[in-house]
């Protein structure tokens, strides 16, 4: 009797989890849906595309991926992007610490101005800025380069806004021991604030990762030639080539193999790493 | 990257001035994490390792020696089928190697984006050595100082002028220089769908040549389930460019002009020609209901067979003919109006100047545009439009190479009676039928196809629109 | 003579401190990229705006001419509205699917992970990637919603073809990209808040509802306010959806003021124009974002 009463105790609690959770999951499901519909139409046959819409693939084919590897400099456009994003990941937590540091912990007069001055900014829309931003690198030839790839990005307030937030929270006499200890403020930074502030690293680092692996407007304007095309510019250019452009009927399949291949990098990124996203985000809204 | 060096060298030769500048930017770089480093000199801890994103700087070379090859550069913007046959034909180019000291190199761009880099690049001087594109921002790209006169080259070049058509070199020629090399022209004309057309029960060996059968078949071609039009017997899009290039083409028939003589007023609404034009284009979504407003990608839907007739353009052939399943023929537009016309537009190829660019390498793109020009059977055969050179049309192979020659007909035989739009002059593109976005007759005219505004106030917004663009010339 | 200069530094006091002039080396790097990268740029763009240039040769003055043309052209209303309109949708409907889904996450269950994980996916998805998807999606005859909704006996949709729904359609996929991040956000802010708290009201006799209202929502009003400031700022400025979706079509019922900005500058060179245009959009951004600066700090008192 008692067995089967802890049965239906069990059974009932699963029951209610179930009614209470299911329709979240549903919401969930729904909700990665595009993603996996793009997947699954990257790998049916032309003929399956347009006539059904089988939720699980009857067949299997890689052709579209071939013919997207072929038509395209793919493993140029992937360097292109890995060492822009890389280095502006590097750049911009070097860039943001320093100036989070000080801008949290050091006392000299402007600091309040300063900061404001880079928070107000970001209420500015970029494309204000763009044109004489792109007539300069014109000017200074260096469009067609990771200069022009790597450097504007740099001058992104978030890191540090993380950084500046992170460092605020910490403990005064932290500091007063590392002074103790005969360490100028740069060795404090260095020595103590830094390696506290690993945290804020690795959310900023994923942060200005996906964030810069997924812009466009910008490397759109300072690739002219195909070769100097980051991942996500050339394959929507491609795209859109083939969706607008040719007559055929097997557009899909390709443009869908093309955009999996922009997306799946940062997809399986953040599965491997997404507590760091997730603390990266809370980074910001608890601290801000 | 060889197109980088041999830019430095030239400009080592002239004036340095590019390259000194480059080098003063790697140098403020170099300040900026210099002073980081200076940081880390007044601390306990050991000196950072600061030498993150600046280091790619160094990889950007440096003044390479002179060389003597060429490289020229060629910048497209062919976006359906054709730009695989515009490919073909470059990679010809440096196979042949006629010049063996001339490499060309040549990129593929998105209409919008070409025009953007396009003028930025003359802005700062540097733009590409050749363009292949319409013949829409000549007039703008000469204003802005980017072009080269071609006249003198040509004949250095020994490019046979006289073999072109007259008007061609007219219409590409500025204030008495020329400036285009036309490499074809392209009319619009009809696809009609085949199997439609017999399903239908209709003699697809006598096409719709008016308005009233025009109507008649396209009323017959249409599918609808319930309200809705599932095929479109009048393949339309409910605003850009289908609408609007319509219109366009119907309102000439009718006898409208956009601009006087000598192109200082706007005549459109002279006559009550563009209202009859505009309502012609209502009633297809209205009246007749034999197309719908729904579709987005004119291309796609004919290639899915959601539409019957399609007034387009050749550039569409070499795409269609390989599609599966889909069989069709090409005739002229149907008349509507009382005079048979059609738009058309040309493209050409042009070369760049800028301050620093040799007479040699000039000399070297002009040699590159000739040897397409001499070359351009296999573009007028199986790319695209009708050529502008005598030599070709009189060659009995252009009508039996390359496609069908009966698919291509209609629209080399349209050429004799097309309108163009106004190709030399500044803003040109703004007063284009055959246009999209926010360019000045979608601007005004959309809005009308859209029933949010009533024909006359979009006809009145358009020559209000246009005659502001004139003034603004004028001042 | 360098000693005593420095001697004399080091002595300075500002507001009660002694000045750490080193500071000064820290934000010096970055300030620098800032000024050239940001700033220049705009204070560019400002002294454009009241000049006439198209790109090539040299600007010429014409005073508040630019501004006059936008409250004469026709599109300025029309891409006003959408924006606004894209606006009215994206911001409300983010914040509140995202305050939903964190509230019900929040209660910690063994979905409360993978279900996150599913709203932040579209986050880290390049703009280019999830346009093209949603435009198959959408696509007319053969899209997946139309052949869905056809199944179920509704008549296909031009989703993204017709003014009736375009706007609707593309804030959708603006909302379904945001809320994952968004999310995240409102449930460090619950986090933050004490559980005693509503358990204390709870034995007060409080109601859920009650709870929610009194409690919950004014301790979660600073991560509230980020989230609907970061979420004005990026409606406005919409603009990667519209140009590879849509265009601004059809008939410029999707074109916004960024999309225009874009067109005006970059495809027909009316620089002064377009720099003019974006001056409105930032007070335009401003306004907004003081004003609910305000609601929100009038709501928590």
């Amino acid at each position: 009797m008692a067995h089967s009463m802890i049965n239906t105790r069990l059974l009932l609690r699963f029951l209610r989890t179930f009614i209470l959770w299911s329709p979240g999951a549903l919401v969930a499901l729904l909700w990665l849906f595009p993603l996996y519909w793009m997947l699954i139409t990257s790998v049916k046959p032309d003929r399956l595309i347009l006539t059904g819409i089988d939720l699980i693939p009857t067949e299997v084919t890689w052709d579209h991926y071939r013919t997207v590897v072929a038509d395209t400099p793919v493993g140029r456009w992937f360097t292109n992007s890995i060492v822009t994003s890389v280095s502006v990941v590097a750049g911009s937590l070097v860039l943001g610490s320093l100036t989070g540091f000080a801008l949290a912990r050091m006392h000299f007069p402007g600091r309040t101005a300063i900061f404001w001055l880079l928070i107000s900014s970001l209420m500015i829309p970029p494309e204000m800025g763009i044109v004489p931003l792109f007539i300069g690198v014109l000017r200074l030839d260096i469009q067609d380069s990771y200069l022009s790839l790597i450097v504007p990005p740099l001058a992104s307030v978030f890191p540090v806004y993380l950084y500046r937030q992170f460092f605020l929270s910490f403990p005064r006499e932290l500091e007063d021991a590392a002074a103790m200890d005969g360490c100028s403020r740069f060795g404090t930074f260095l020595r103590v604030a830094l390696p506290l502030a690993k945290p804020a690293t690795l959310a900023g680092a994923i942060l200005i990762f996906t964030g810069n692996w997924n812009s466009f407007l910008w490397p759109l304007l300072v690739a002219f030639k195909s070769e100097w095309k980051t991942l996500p510019v050339g394959m929507a250019v491609y795209t859109r080539l083939d969706i607008q452009g040719t007559a055929t009927q097997s557009g899909y399949g390709e443009a869908m193999a093309a955009v999996a291949i922009v997306a799946l990098p940062t997809l399986i990124f953040f599965l491997v790493l997404q507590r760091y996203f997730i603390e990266g985000v809370t980074q910001v809204g608890i601290k801000g | 990257m060889k197109e980088t060096q041999l830019k430095d060298s030239v400009h080592s030769d002239s004036a340095g001035k590019q390259v000194l500048s480059r080098r003063s930017l790697i140098r403020a770089m170099a300040l900026g994490f210099g002073s980081m480093t200076m940081t880390s000199l007044v601390s306990c801890a050991p000196a950072a390792p600061a030498a993150p994103a600046g280091s790619e700087a160094g990889a950007s070379e440096e003044t390479a020696p002179a060389q003597e090859r060429q490289t020229i550069v060629m910048w497209y913007d062919l976006g359906a089928s054709d730009a695989q046959v515009w490919e073909q034909f470059c990679a010809n180019y440096n196979e042949v190697n006629e010049h063996p000291d001339i490499t060309l190199e040549y990129e593929q761009f998105p209409g919008g984006e070409m025009g953007t880099k396009i003028m930025t690049s003359i802005a700062t001087g540097d733009p590409p050595d050749i363009s292949f594109r319409t013949m829409n921002d000549v007039a703008a790209w000469h204003d802005a100082g980017g072009l080269a006169p071609l006249d003198d080259l040509m004949r250095t070049v020994d490019l046979d002028l006289d073999d072109f058509l007259p008007q061609y070199i007219e219409w590409s020629s500025l204030e008495g220089q020329l400036y285009s090399i036309t490499m074809d022209i392209l009319p619009i004309a009809a696809l009609i769908n085949v199997n439609h057309a017999e399903e239908a029960g209709l003699d697809i060996h006598n096409p719709p040549a008016d308005g009233p059968s025009l109507i008649e078949w396209s009323k017959a071609m249409t599918v609808k389930e319930g309200d809705q039009i599932v095929r479109s017997g009048f393949l339309m899009t409910g605003s850009s460019v289908q609408p609007n290039v319509v219109f366009g083409i119907i309102a000439q028939q009718l006898g409208a002009q956009p601009l006087n003589q000598d192109r200082s007023q706007v005549t459109f609404n002279a006559t009550d020609a563009p209202v009859q034009a505009a309502q012609w284009v209502l009633d297809t979504f209205d009246k007749h209901e034999m197309a719908t407003r729904d579709i987005a990608d004119r291309y796609g839907a004919y290639g899915q067979q959601v539409g019957s007739i399609f007034w387009t353009g050749p550039w569409t052939l070499f795409g269609y003919v390989n599609t599966e399943g889909l069989d069709f023929i090409t005739a002229p537009v149907s008349l509507i109006g009382d005079t048979l016309t059609t738009e058309a537009r040309e493209y050409g190829l042009v070369l760049f100047n800028a301050p620093d660019r040799s007479q040699e390498h000039l000399l070297a793109g002009a040699k590159v545009i000739k040897w397409f020009s001499d070359n351009s059977m296999l573009w007028v055969t199986e790319g695209r439009g009708a050529p502008p050179r005598r030599s070709i049309l009189n060659d009995p192979e252009y009508q039996s190479t390359g496609l069908d020659w009966q698919l291509r007909k209609p629209f080399a035989e349209a050429v004799e009676y097309s309108f163009f739009d106004y190709l030399n002059m500044v803003d040109g593109g703004q007063f284009a039928f055959y246009a999209g976005g926010s360019s000045t007759v979608p601007k005004a005219m959309d809005p009308v196809w859209a029933r949010e505004k009533s024909i006359e106030e979009g006809l009145a917004d358009l020559e209000q629109a246009w005659q502001k663009i004139l003034d603004q010339r004028k001042a | 003579m360098p000693d005593g200069w420095l001697a004399y530094l080091s002595r300075i006091r500002y507001r009660g401190r002694r000045i750490e002039w080193q500071a000064y080396l820290f934000i010096l790097p970055f300030l620098l990229i800032f000024f050239v990268i940001t700033l220049l740029p705009i204070f560019f763009a400002i002294y454009i705006s009241f000049n006439e240039w198209g790109i090539v040769g040299d600007p010429v003055w014409v005073g508040f001419d630019n501004f006059r043309d936008i409250f004469q052209d026709d599109w300025i209303p029309k891409i006003w509205g959408n924006t606004f309109q894209m606006a009215a949708l994206i911001v409300p409907g983010t914040v509140i699917v995202a305050l939903l889904m964190a509230l019900w996450i929040n209660q910690e269950q063994w979905l409360s992970g993978p279900i996150r994980t599913a709203f932040f996916a579209p986050h880290v998805v390049a703009i280019t990637v999830t346009a093209i998807i949603w435009i198959w999606i959408f696509e007319k005859e053969t899209g997946l919603l139309n052949v869905a909704l056809y199944g179920i006996g509704i008549p296909k949709q031009g989703w993204l073809t017709t003014s009736q729904w375009v706007i609707q359609s593309i804030s959708f996929v603006t909302i379904w990209q945001a809320v994952g991040f968004h999310m995240v956000i409102l449930l460090a802010g619950l986090k933050e808040i004490p559980a005693e708290l509503g358990e204390a009201a709870v034995i007060d006799g409080a109601t859920s509802w009650q709870t929610f209202w009194r409690i919950t929502l004014p301790l979660l009003t600073p991560a509230l306010g980020l989230v609907i400031t970061l979420e004005i700022i990026s409606a406005f400025r919409i603009f990667g959806q519209v140009y590879l979706m849509t265009g601004g079509g059809p008939a410029g019922h999707s074109a916004t003021i960024v999309s225009y900005i874009y067109n005006e500058g970059f495809v027909r060179f009316r620089l002064g124009f377009a720099a003019a245009l974006s001056l409105l959009l930032f007070f335009t951004i401003l306004f907004f974002t003081l004003l609910r600066t305000r609601l929100v700090r009038e709501q928590s008192h």
